[in-house]
């Protein structure tokens, strides 16, 4: 800046210079009418006057108590880097960042800005967040500094961090930092291919204007708030595409399980009305009636099934509870499967039950546990081809107020794929069936007030073979049965 | 896809004598009445519900026309049809299917596209209409 003071109008200019001469300080006085002159320092004052603050303001601004702020620009990275790490590392309370491109965070943990934060959190309890785009290099990055919380969890480093949109789709062109909102620098991205901090940054702008860093704090929330929001809409369209997905594939499997059964159906009605019905045997008549029932109950059960999904779903399984001693709920689901038609009962596999000997009452309705164990029995003899069933029921040894059921078998077990889904809907993994028997079961149990769950048998006694299904049904006090 | 050699079967036009079919679909009721159909309506037919002991049974040239359910357990019908496509190139092959998606998803992943529509037969199927369907294949020169 020019070192005097001046005072230029239309047609004059006035300046007093200093200067020390032989150990004197001499004042001198300019005056010039040139208009060269004029124009020039007229200029100068113009362009200091719109760089200055209305003194009006500033008046305001001291009187209000607002804070005196110190705004530096940097042009230098070198100088920007050190102040950067300095700042980040005398944070107490709070770091935020917002990375502009992938590279930016790639270059910044290599110059220790990162790793300064990362043990601001993990020493002094700061609260960092980071806000950068998405690429797999930062998600790895990432990973590697949030061990610390997995390494150190005494501390309990308080690092997180949310993904912004793609790079491409970001205009932000500078990396902005916020210490302890009291502080700002926001350094502009001048090349991002290169490797180096101080040749990717160009101008940096440090701030401690309070009203100034608090807007780069409000853009700082706004971004973290919207990028939870919008996670939160992405979720939620990915959930409903789920059910979209999983109602297709219902229709689907729905669709072949229904269509299965008719095909024996029309074809044994179709050759029974062509053939001559007097060359007919009775053998042959009797194995067309089997064949005809045997699909004709295919049908009905799972037309049943789909009505009790549907009900379940819409919340309206209605249950007609009454009280019953276990024991004869049992017999009578083992009647009811050997009697159904569409059960070729397998000559190679024993069912033995397992009766206690004292009653246990419980209060249920008596169709819909018989159609759960029914279920699992179904289940048990579709997945085994030898070897022995076992429906043993017991008090519950961990809590004596439930009556633990349990199916065992000898079969192949449940696959590793299938268990974490056994229980929803379609989690079959048979070619037979639509997956729906084990989610009604557990949406029956769980209207009763118990549990259902499962173990491959090897987890129980090792190299056993085969699966157990267990339920408990909550027991009802034998006084107050006998009363009834 | 290509001719049928000379001197083929399938060029005799009289309906459905000696005609021999193979059925495989793993419903063991399916393939059991499907069978009966056929023999009621003249054909020689064989069935299976296990594709595995189709496969180890089948010798080329011994059909006239082979009917295979695309979803089943062990090995689906579109892997059946290729091995059985290994051992005897100029089979007739067509789909028995109850499931759109299993038929779409497969010809789709298996690049079956190719393949005829025709060659596609929807369960469930009345019998006249099955065997009017199967006649006007077998006597298709070309598939």
């Amino acid at each position: 800046m020019t070192p005097l003071s001046f005072s230029v109008s239309n047609n004059e200019f006035q300046a007093t210079a200093e200067k020390f001469e032989e150990g004197k300080m001499i004042k001198s006085l300019l005056v010039s009418t040139e208009p060269i002159y004029i124009a020039h320092y007229n200029s100068i004052f113009e362009q200091l006057w719109d760089n200055s603050i209305d003194a009006k303001d500033r008046i305001y601004d001291i009187e209000e108590g607002v804070d005196l702020s110190d705004i530096e620009v940097i042009p230098r990275s070198g100088r920007s880097r050190l102040l950067y790490l300095e700042l980040v590392r005398c944070a107490k309370q709070e770091i935020l960042f917002i990375f502009p491109t992938s590279n930016a965070l790639i270059r910044q943990e290599k110059i220790g800005a990162i790793p300064l934060a990362a043990e601001a959190a993990v020493k002094r309890s700061v609260r960092v967040r980071i806000l950068v785009p998405y690429t797999e290099e930062v998600e790895r990055r990432l990973q590697s500094i949030l061990q610390i919380k997995i390494l150190r969890p005494v501390y309990n480093a308080d690092i997180d961090f949310r993904y912004t949109d793609t790079e491409q789709a970001s205009g932000s062109k500078a990396t902005i930092l916020v210490v302890d909102r009291k502080a700002s620098l926001v350094m502009e991205l001048r090349d991002d291919s290169k490797t180096t901090f101080d040749e990717a940054i160009g101008l940096s702008t440090y701030s401690n204007s309070k009203a100034g860093v608090l807007s780069y704090v409000d853009i700082f929330e706004k971004l973290w708030n919207q990028i939870e929001l919008y996670q939160q809409v992405k979720q939620a369209n990915e959930r409903l595409k789920l059910h979209d997905k999983m109602q297709q594939e219902f229709i689907n499997v729905a669709a072949h399980e229904l269509r299965t059964p008719i095909q024996p159906i029309l074809s044994t009605v179709g050759l029974l009305s062509s053939t001559n019905q007097a060359t007919v045997t009775r053998k042959e008549l009797n194995d067309s009636i089997s064949m005809i029932a045997r699909n004709a109950t295919r049908l009905k059960q799972l037309s049943e099934d789909i009505l009790d999904v549907t009900k379940i779903e819409s919340q309206t399984l209605e249950l007609k509870k009454e009280l019953y001693d276990l024991n004869g709920i049992i017999r009578s689901s083992i009647e009811e499967y050997k009697r159904n038609p569409t059960i070729k009962y397998n000559t190679k596999i024993q069912l033995e039950y397992l009766p206690l000997h004292s009653k246990l009452y419980v209060e249920v309705d008596k169709a819909r546990i018989v159609q759960v164990i029914f279920n699992l029995l179904a289940n048990a003899f579709k997945f085994t081809k030898e070897g022995n069933i076992v429906i043993s029921i017991q008090r519950n040894q961990t809590s004596s107020s439930e009556a633990l059921i349990s199916v065992k078998d000898s079969g192949q077990g449940i696959h590793q794929e299938v268990f974490p889904r056994l229980f929803e809907k379609f989690a079959s993994k048979s070619f037979q069936g639509t997956g729906l028997g084990l989610f009604i079961s557990r949406s029956i149990v769980e209207a009763h007030g118990g549990r259902i769950w499962a173990l491959n048998n090897n987890k129980l006694v090792e190299c056993k073979r085969g699966a157990t299904f267990f339920f408990t049904l909550p027991i009802v006090n034998s006084d107050l049965a006998q009363l009834a | 896809m290509k001719p049928r050699k000379t001197g083929d079967k399938s060029k005799n036009k009289s309906k459905s004598k000696n005609k021999r079919i193979l059925i495989v679909d793993d419903e063991p009721d399916v393939s059991l009445v499907l069978k009966k159909v056929f023999e009621n309506a003249g054909f020689a037919a064989e069935s299976y519900d296990d594709p595995i002991l189709a496969l180890k049974n089948f010798r080329a040239a011994s059909y006239d026309l082979i009917l295979l359910d695309i979803k089943m357990p062990e090995m689906d019908g579109f892997s059946l049809y290729k091995q059985l496509k290994n051992l005897d190139n100029d089979a007739k092959i067509c789909f028995l299917t109850a499931s759109e998606m299993y038929f779409s998803r497969l010809r789709k992943d298996e690049d079956f596209c190719k393949l005829d529509e025709g060659l596609f037969i929807r369960k469930p199927i009345g019998n006249e209409e099955l065997i009017r369907k199967v006649n006007a294949l077998l006597n298709e020169d070309t598939y």
